[in-house]
């Protein structure tokens, strides 16, 4: 059987400046409600932009989710820590939330804002090698 | 009762999941019916009417981007018109789902009539080459629904801990309730998992219960790749697409969303399914023990045309105020239909399979594959169909059998 062949998108599909969707803004929302317990040294190294486009998602979704993952290092005593490939299990309680962050009733909390910004730092993201999801720059 | 003594089950050792975000399943499949009428997709006749009254029909001219912008509104209350057409539970108590409100539930976003029309639009197999050829190469599933007729969150709880304890909505806050995430269940039972979202710029939908509170959880697709490469995969693998269009961190290129959400193209979405697909099919080592389920969240506003079905209540009860509606919803009714395919060289192909699942049916399926008889989930979930039985060829199809992708 023949490769089937997968086409991709022009590179003109490509919008970073595109509004973010109500789900991009729920999950900016979530982790503004992280951020908000956070201690203030945590919180220091965290953009506050204003949120309206996809980018400025992504530029503070970035460092808030590598904070969160660092949890991962800092707390080894949680059921599912592992620094490994896969997950292997250190203890068979599940892990009390005092372990982690409290989550609350509510992300009302850090709404985004309604205006752009200047860019901030660029986050360091890994880059996943798909088909051909990425476009060199022209 | 699972049969183990199947070779497809007796190999089993990885269940890979993906889910993809807000297409139904006539939208992206239902031109199958076309070659295959098992399939439950479109007659090409089914139609909804306008804020005018007038039918407009499905249409086979979806456009990878552009046509679905705004985003089609997918809240409780514009699912609740998109099923019942706009006929309330107080002009009837026993209104019946009849698909008749999309149309009308996108004219609502923007009053443009023309534009509205285009909800009932569909893709043609040739546009899907991905999609369309892992449901014609194994098998379809005619009747997997969203849980809940309503946003991504609340649905994707239901993969994650066979309910949304009680949510409806985008605000899902239910860490340490009396149910554990099919995670921490495995942990527990000493098997290894992972959710693995795309990057650190996209990140995952699960912030406020599992990245924050079980972070070890986690990994990037490129984990999930490499994990491929190096036969680590964990035994169960949940993974999230690219949510948004954002920069590569190294300024090399420009990272593409590839969740098919609207506005996002299609396209990208193609090439992501593809490529999972085929870091197991290219892999000696797992390709004869790995099970995938692709599947999608919800439906995302956009027309389908099989009415969801009753199911066994969630023992939660959402009020009118968290529903938007006049009612309460009681967990007691699916959400619409949603494309999920079955790949595994053990599956024969062309199958179409026509019991009734949902999202609940993923951490059903997992724990009774891999812990066995386990009684603290919710009652959606006890009752939730599995779907490994059918992995139940007796011979694994041959590698030029299977389909590969470029």
């Amino acid at each position: 059987m023949d490769p089937i062949h997968v086409p991709g998108p022009p590179k003109e599909a490509f919008n970073k400046n595109r509004r973010v969707s109500d789900l991009i803004r729920a999950q900016v929302n979530h982790l503004k409600h992280v951020e908000s317990r956070l201690p203030p040294n945590l919180r220091q190294g965290i953009p506050q932009h204003p949120i309206v486009t996809e980018d400025d998602a992504a530029r503070y979704i970035a460092p808030m989710t590598r904070l969160l993952r660092a949890q991962a290092t800092a707390a080894p005593q949680s059921a599912a820590a592992s620094s490994g490939p896969t997950l292997v299990p250190s203890a068979a309680a599940p892990v009390p939330a005092e372990q982690g962050l409290k989550p609350a009733a509510s992300a009302s909390q850090g709404k985004i804002a309604a205006r752009r910004k200047g860019p901030a730092k660029k986050s360091a993201t890994s880059k996943p090698s798909q088909l051909k999801p990425k476009r060199k720059k022209q | 009762m699972l049969d183990r003594t199947l070779p497809g089950i007796n190999n089993l050792k990885h269940i890979v999941v993906l889910m993809m975000e807000n297409r139904s399943f006539d939208h992206m499949l239902g031109a199958l019916h076309a070659t295959n009428p098992a399939i439950d997709g479109l007659a090409g006749s089914e139609t909804n009417p306008d804020s005018t009254g007038v039918p407009v029909a499905v249409s086979p001219t979806a456009e990878y981007q552009s046509q679905l912008d705004p985003d089609p509104d997918h809240h409780f209350p514009a699912v609740d018109l998109q099923i019942f057409g706009g006929v309330t539970t107080a002009q009837n108590p026993n209104r019946a789902p009849n698909m008749q409100g999309f149309v009308k539930s996108y004219f609502n976003q923007e009053a443009n009539l023309g534009h509205s029309h285009m909800i009932m639009n569909y893709f043609t197999p040739q546009m899907l080459p991905c999609l369309t050829g892992l449901a014609t190469e194994f098998a379809v599933f005619n009747q997997w629904f969203s849980s809940i007729p309503g946003p991504t969150l609340c649905n994707r709880a239901f993969a994650h801990w066979g309910t949304s304890f009680g949510q409806v909505s985008m605000d899902v806050f239910y860490w340490n309730k009396q149910y554990l995430s099919i995670y921490e269940r495995l942990v527990a039972a000493g098997n290894t998992t992972r959710l693995y979202y795309y990057d650190e710029a996209s990140s995952s939908l699960e912030v406020v219960n599992l990245l924050q509170n079980q972070p070890s959880l986690f990994g990037t697709f490129q984990d999930f790749l490499d994990a491929c490469k190096n036969n680590q995969l964990p035994q169960y693998s949940f993974i999230e697409p690219n949510y948004t269009d954002h920069d590569a961190p190294d300024g090399s290129g420009e990272l593409i969303a590839c969740d098919q959400h609207p506005d996002h193209d299609v396209r990208a979405g193609e090439q992501y399914i593809a490529t999972v697909y085929n870091a197991i099919r290219n892999n000696p080592n797992l390709w004869p023990n790995t099970a995938i389920l692709v599947v999608y969240d919800e439906h995302g506003g956009i027309f389908d045309h099989v009415p969801p079905p009753s199911c066994t209540p969630d023992g939660f009860v959402a009020q009118p105020s968290a529903t938007g509606t006049p009612d309460a919803f009681h967990f007691d009714r699916l959400g619409v239909r949603v494309p999920a395919i079955l790949i595994s060289p053990w599956v024969q192909r062309g199958s179409v399979i026509n019991d009734v699942f949902e999202h609940a049916s993923i951490p059903g399926t997992v724990t009774e594959y891999f812990i066995g008889q386990y009684d603290n989930r919710s009652p959606r979930e006890k009752v939730a169909n599995t779907f490994l039985q059918y992995l139940n060829l007796p011979a694994q199809r041959a590698d030029s059998d299977c389909p590969t992708f470029s």
